[in-house]
């Protein structure tokens, strides 16, 4: 009864207490706290607040509310349905290739061989090359007759007639997923050689005394320990590969016809060429819920395995 | 104790930084004072020399920013007035007056402008007409002298209804135009019109002047028709020498639609593709024919390089440049690389058809504006400005620049002077004479989405993606809900 009666008169005086330490903290706190949501919360809410808006930006007197109009309209707008489409297909194919790429070079890279150093600082170039500098280029090796591409392939015998890469739905698709590929492989490769020189040593050499295959080691030891690197790299390479704009746009401009259009493409015609910024709004907020959708269960798995550790 | 003093010091740091954070904001407002004071003053140097400045927004190769350059210390020199120039790449150029008019700002006293974004600038760019119609200004600066063509298209404009085009006289006419209900909303800078650049040395070699002499009856020389130019680029075809015979446009871009709209108008069709009633006019039977033989050249008679479904100006200007090709399309004088050995280039217009016994041409045509900011405070100062860089006088002088000038008499001295004629042969004789017949763009708001929906269509039938028909048919259509989302309702007046 005594330690009832205490603990009953102790609670106010200990949410006093606590309250009162919080006060400051809580001060001291709330201007990076405004400042996280004025850059976070705040744009979410005014792209939101824009979608439901018919508003052209040359003509901003003009705004009339539309409620969920520019929504009715972009599901039924073929070139947002074809953006939404080929951004999954590029996606996941680039970062499918990424992801077995990268762990086989990262593989290669954890062998204790001369010149690996060498060979992991040369592997980064295509990671520091501006972006549109690698697409444009890209076009270029890949454009017959003057594209070096088709040009070796004809010498070395490979093919009779040159390719023309941009020339088809199919290739030019395959195009940019190699493009995000060479771009990109290095940061997943990057990213689980880490993973794997933290390893620890003493499962790897219980494993070869028992006399664990090569595989075996890799399947039991290796790759459940790189399963959060793997998965940390999927997540950050997944949102990227969504947002993917410099790509398309130098390499195929969404062509040929409108066969390589990507989400981010239709976006920015629509915002940053037509000026409709209420349609494109709506897009793009419909961009970030199928993102979210896509990538909050891995962020979730991620999580969860860190907290398992 | 201890805990005392820690919130006693907590205290302290909020006290310390809102008293920073109150102060910072006494600053900035004072800061935001300074700077109002500077825009009340702008116009003038920040140095206090009072010197009077103009902000000009200006593109880069587009209109041949170099030449501008060239002129400006002569108009500090003369008038005392220093121009500001800033220059950004077509895109971006757009964007950025786009954004500086839709803001109201007056930075910028003068902007250049492409005739496609007219539709959305009418009533954020200041008419000139009245300042046309002083009787001092109109005593020299010589309007009669622009080319008609150029001058309507570029500079004449409805303000209540910018789709519309005036009727065109022989000569500029300042009271027909007004009287039409039109306005005038600056003066052209710069006229690009697509011409044809050709391999002049692969024309005058004898062995294939003979050849081709011994091939098809005729002598080889640059084609005026395109029945004489799928001949022509049929002859110089030799993929095995890597030698094609010309490049065309169909990539994904307003390119396409640039290249659609001159071989429409070359077969009778309405080279502006949409009219002023706002309705497509490209589903016709002139332009199925067109399009059947631009499709012909790529994909049946294979006179362009392989991967020309992908090529807008810049591969086709490489391709020509390489040496890979006899002939090209292109607004601007071309340079051979150096592997290209003993290349010389000429140029000739773009060819036509015989229609009931008369040459139709159509070359497509896009002209730069020189304008006013309505919301700049130094409005007369710009049309000063306007008015002088514009003048024959000094578009003379940028011609050493490689302007494309937009007046008869600067024509007349460009095929005058031997050292230009020197640089680049028939080059000012071709653009002059492709300008006085050249077909410019339907005005409408949102122009690059119609133009790439056009462009699309055309490489959907040149990767062989459905019929022409099908692909005509569906590009109309989605040529109207463009214009009915930029809220136009076609077939309106």
């Amino acid at each position: 009864m005594a330690t009832l009666s205490t603990r009953t008169h102790d609670a106010p005086i200990a949410r006093k207490k606590k309250s009162k330490m919080n006060a400051p903290a809580i001060i001291l706190l709330a201007p990076a706290v405004l400042l996280l949501l004025s850059v976070t919360l705040y744009p979410f809410l005014y792209l939101l607040y824009t979608s439901f808006f018919s508003q052209n930006l040359m003509n901003p007197s003009a705004k009339a509310w539309i409620g969920f109009g520019n929504y009715a309209a972009l599901f039924k707008d073929a070139d947002v349905i074809r953006g939404f489409t080929n951004t999954l297909v590029f996606a996941f194919g680039a970062v499918g290739i990424q992801m077995i790429l990268g762990t086989l070079i990262a593989l290669i890279l954890d062998k204790d061989l001369p010149g690996m150093k060498a060979i992991t600082i040369m592997m980064l170039i295509p990671m520091s090359i501006t972006p549109i500098v690698g697409a444009l280029t890209w076009k270029y090796l890949l454009t017959p007759p003057f594209g070096w591409v088709g040009y070796y392939l004809q010498k070395l015998g490979i093919i009779d007639q040159p390719i023309v890469f941009l020339g088809s739905g199919f290739s030019a698709m395959m195009s940019m997923i190699a493009l995000d590929v060479w771009n990109w492989t290095p940061f997943v490769a990057l990213i689980l050689l880490a993973g794997l020189k933290s390893r620890p040593h003493d499962q790897l050499e219980a494993a070869s005394i028992d006399g664990a295959r090569r595989y075996q080691v890799f399947i039991y030891i290796t790759l459940p320990f790189l399963k959060r690197f793997i998965l940390i790299a999927v997540v950050l390479r997944l949102i990227e590969a969504f947002k993917n704009f410099t790509g398309v746009f130098g390499l195929t401009n969404g062509g040929p016809g409108n066969s390589t259009l990507l989400a981010s493409l239709v976006v920015y015609r629509k915002a940053l060429e037509s000026f409709q910024i209420g349609y494109a709004a709506a897009i793009a907020f419909i961009f970030l819920i199928l993102l979210s959708i896509i990538t909050t269960p891995l962020i979730g798995r991620l999580q969860k395995e860190i907290t398992n550790d | 104790m201890k805990k005392n003093l820690f919130t006693s010091i907590t205290w302290l740091v909020i006290a310390v930084l809102t008293i920073t954070l109150l102060s910072a904001c006494t600053s900035r407002n004072e800061g935001s004072s300074n700077s109002s004071a500077d825009s009340a003053s702008s116009g003038t140097d920040g140095e206090g020399s009072g010197t009077k400045v103009l902000n000009l927004l200006y593109t880069t190769n587009e209109a041949n920013v170099e030449a501008i350059k060239s002129v400006l210390p002569d108009y500090e020199q003369k008038t005392g007035i220093r121009v500001e120039l800033t220059s950004a790449p077509y895109t971006n150029l757009q964007q950025k007056v786009f954004q500086e008019l839709a803001n109201k700002s007056a930075h910028y006293d003068l902007m250049v402008i492409d005739t496609p974004w007219m539709a959305d600038l009418t009533d954020k760019l200041l008419p000139i007409t009245e300042f046309l119609e002083d009787p001092e200004v109109a005593a020299t600066i010589e309007l009669e002298d622009f080319i008609p063509k150029v001058f309507y298209d570029t500079t004449v404009y409805n303000p209540s209804k910018p789709w519309l085009h005036a009727s065109e006289m022989d000569k500029v006419d300042l009271q027909d135009i007004k009287s039409q209900g039109f306005e005038i909303y600056g003066l052209p800078i710069q006229s690009n019109v697509l011409t044809m650049p050709y391999r002049k040395d692969l024309f005058d070699k004898p062995e294939n002047r003979q050849a081709f002499k011994e091939q098809y009856g005729r002598e080889l020389e640059p084609p005026v028709t395109w029945d004489e130019f799928l001949e022509v680029a049929q002859f110089f075809t030799r993929p095995n020498e890597q030698l094609w015979g010309t490049t065309l446009m169909p990539g994904v871009g307003d390119w396409g639609a640039d290249d659609l709209k001159t071989f429409v108008a070359a077969w009778g069709g309405d080279g502006l593709l949409i009219n002023d009633k706002l309705e497509p006019t490209y589903d016709t039977p002139e332009t199925i024919e067109a399009l059947t033989y631009y499709n012909d050249l790529i994909n049946k008679h294979q006179v362009v390089p392989p991967g020309t479904s992908t090529f807008s100006w810049t591969e086709a200007g490489t391709a020509f440049g390489s040496g890979l090709t006899a002939m090209t399309m292109n607004y601007f004088t071309q340079t051979l690389t150096s592997n290209v050995e003993g290349g010389i280039i000429d140029y000739a217009m773009v060819p036509g058809n015989i229609i009931d016994g008369r040459l139709v041409q159509g070359p497509h045509f896009g002209t730069w504006n020189l304008s006013i900011n309505k919301f700049s405070g130094n409005h007369k100062e710009a049309f000063d400005f306007v008015a002088w860089v514009t003048s024959s006088e000094v578009q003379q002088k940028m011609l050493q620049k490689q302007l494309h000038p937009t007046r008869i008499s600067v024509y007349e001295v460009a095929q005058a002077d031997p050292a230009l004629t020197e640089r680049f042969n028939n080059f000012y004789k071709t653009l002059g004479d492709s300008l006085a017949i050249g077909v410019g763009r339907p005005r409408t708001s949102n122009a690059e989405e119609i133009w790439r929906a056009v462009a699309t269509g055309l490489n959907n039938i040149v990767t062989g993606k459905g019929t022409i028909e099908e692909n005509l048919a569906s590009s109309k259509k989605q040529v109207i809900t463009l214009l009915e989302q930029a809220g136009y309702k076609p077939g309106q007046q």
